[in-house]
């Protein structure tokens, strides 16, 4: 019994002192899990490597991967939920707050800045996803960037860019022939 | 005896069918999105903006800001505040289930097979594609909210500043958003005031 209390709360803590999202939230479930001896580091990096290749959150699949491992599916649930529910009572609050402020004209000017700045974040984020992409992992830059690159990587990546934005195919199918390809080509 | 409910049109859709199609767009955007906050941008532009039609570019931009100052997943922020917005209490919940179902599904799955997922080579030429894929769309879709977004000189101005802090310092997102709100309301109070001078 003693386990659930404890997953909810490690989880809990960790999603309400993180803020911008599973990257960030990493290192500190890193620290968390490593002091209270429930993962080693090199099992992190393994636990890590799976939660990215599978659907899903990336910190909510390593929180369910830790649940699951140290309580089974109750463990995996509890921990789930635990790193989803500041979420929920802080949203619920700020989204009431928004709605009143929204309209107002001092709220108008607030978010006539803030959307070409959060625009600004995507465009590091994608350009972040693309390096991610189309590089090889564990590459060395500074041994010429060239090589590093992954040219078959990089037509998909085209490929996938022109067709979200010609085309109507739905993302996710695109993400499954990216996929396809991937096993024919690597 | 018939209970006083409101009447079912296809612009309000009943609140069951709303409550289903929030758990079942956010449940399309999990089960298809492969790593943290921003990879779910292209498939949340697709069921959120196009297909529901919950919220516009500008709105969604808005919803991430707000995301990101909040603790907690930026997926799940982005669900709840979306779930609340569109039904409530109830509306988040849906949103948030739809979220982390597929996460539980497939680490279940999964979680037999450590350390065997990820030196399988299918799976990793595949997720190689994915990932390559991933890279495209998001180009895609930052280029629409871009052009969206920037009308105006300054704000494309903003946008630049805004890129290159964010892709130079790490975590460094939820203080440019703070950053820039502080300036908002700063400017907001000088305009106020001003604008009140020159009227009395």
């Amino acid at each position: 019994m003693t386990i659930y209390f404890r997953l909810a709360g490690i989880f809990f803590k960790i999603a309400l002192l993180t803020f911008g999202g599973g990257y960030a939230m990493l290192p500190l479930i890193q620290a968390e899990l490593i002091s209270s001896g429930m993962t080693t580091e090199a099992k992190f990096a393994d636990i890590v490597g799976v939660a990215e290749m599978t659907p899903g959150a990336l910190a909510i699949n390593s929180a369910t991967y830790v649940g699951y491992e140290q309580a089974g599916i109750p463990g995996a649930l509890i921990a789930s939920i635990a790193l989803a529910l500041p979420s929920l009572t802080a949203i619920v609050l700020l989204a009431e707050f928004v709605r009143r402020v929204r309209g107002g004209s001092g709220g108008a000017a607030v978010f006539s800045l803030l959307r070409p700045v959060v625009a600004g974040m995507v465009v590091s984020a994608a350009l972040g996803l693309l390096k991610i992409g189309i590089m090889r992992p564990g590459s060395d830059l500074a041994a010429g960037w060239l090589a590093a690159i992954e040219w078959p990587a990089v037509l998909m990546a085209c490929l996938a860019c022109w067709a979200a934005a010609r085309t109507r195919l739905h993302p996710a199918l695109l993400m499954l022939l990216c996929g396809a390809a991937g096993v024919l080509v690597f | 005896m018939k209970s006083e409910k409101i009447p079912d049109t296809p612009d309000s859709p009943g609140r069951g069918l709303i409550l289903w199609q929030l758990f079942s767009s956010f449940l399309r955007v999990g089960t298809f999105m492969f790593g943290g906050g921003y990879a779910m941008l292209p498939l949340l532009e697709r069921e959120v903006i196009d297909r529901r039609g919950w919220a516009d570019r500008e709105e969604i931009l808005d919803i991430y800001g707000m995301a990101q100052i909040v603790p907690g997943v930026i997926g799940v922020n982005t669900a709840t505040f979306l779930g609340q917005r569109q039904a409530g209490y109830l509306g988040s919940l849906a949103a948030t289930a739809g979220m982390i179902t597929p996460s539980i599904i497939a680490i279940l799955i999964v979680a037999g097979f450590l350390g065997q997922v990820e030196d399988n080579p299918v799976i990793v030429a595949a997720f190689k594609g994915i990932r390559a894929g991933v890279g495209g769309l998001i180009v895609a879709t930052a280029w629409r909210i871009v052009r969206n977004a920037c009308k105006t000189r300054r704000a494309l101005l903003l946008m630049l500043l805004a890129a290159t802090v964010t892709f130079l310092v790490r975590g460094g997102a939820v203080w440019v958003i703070l950053a820039t709100i502080m300036l908002g309301i700063t400017r907001h109070l000088i305009a106020s005031r001003f604008s009140r001078k020159v009227s009395s």
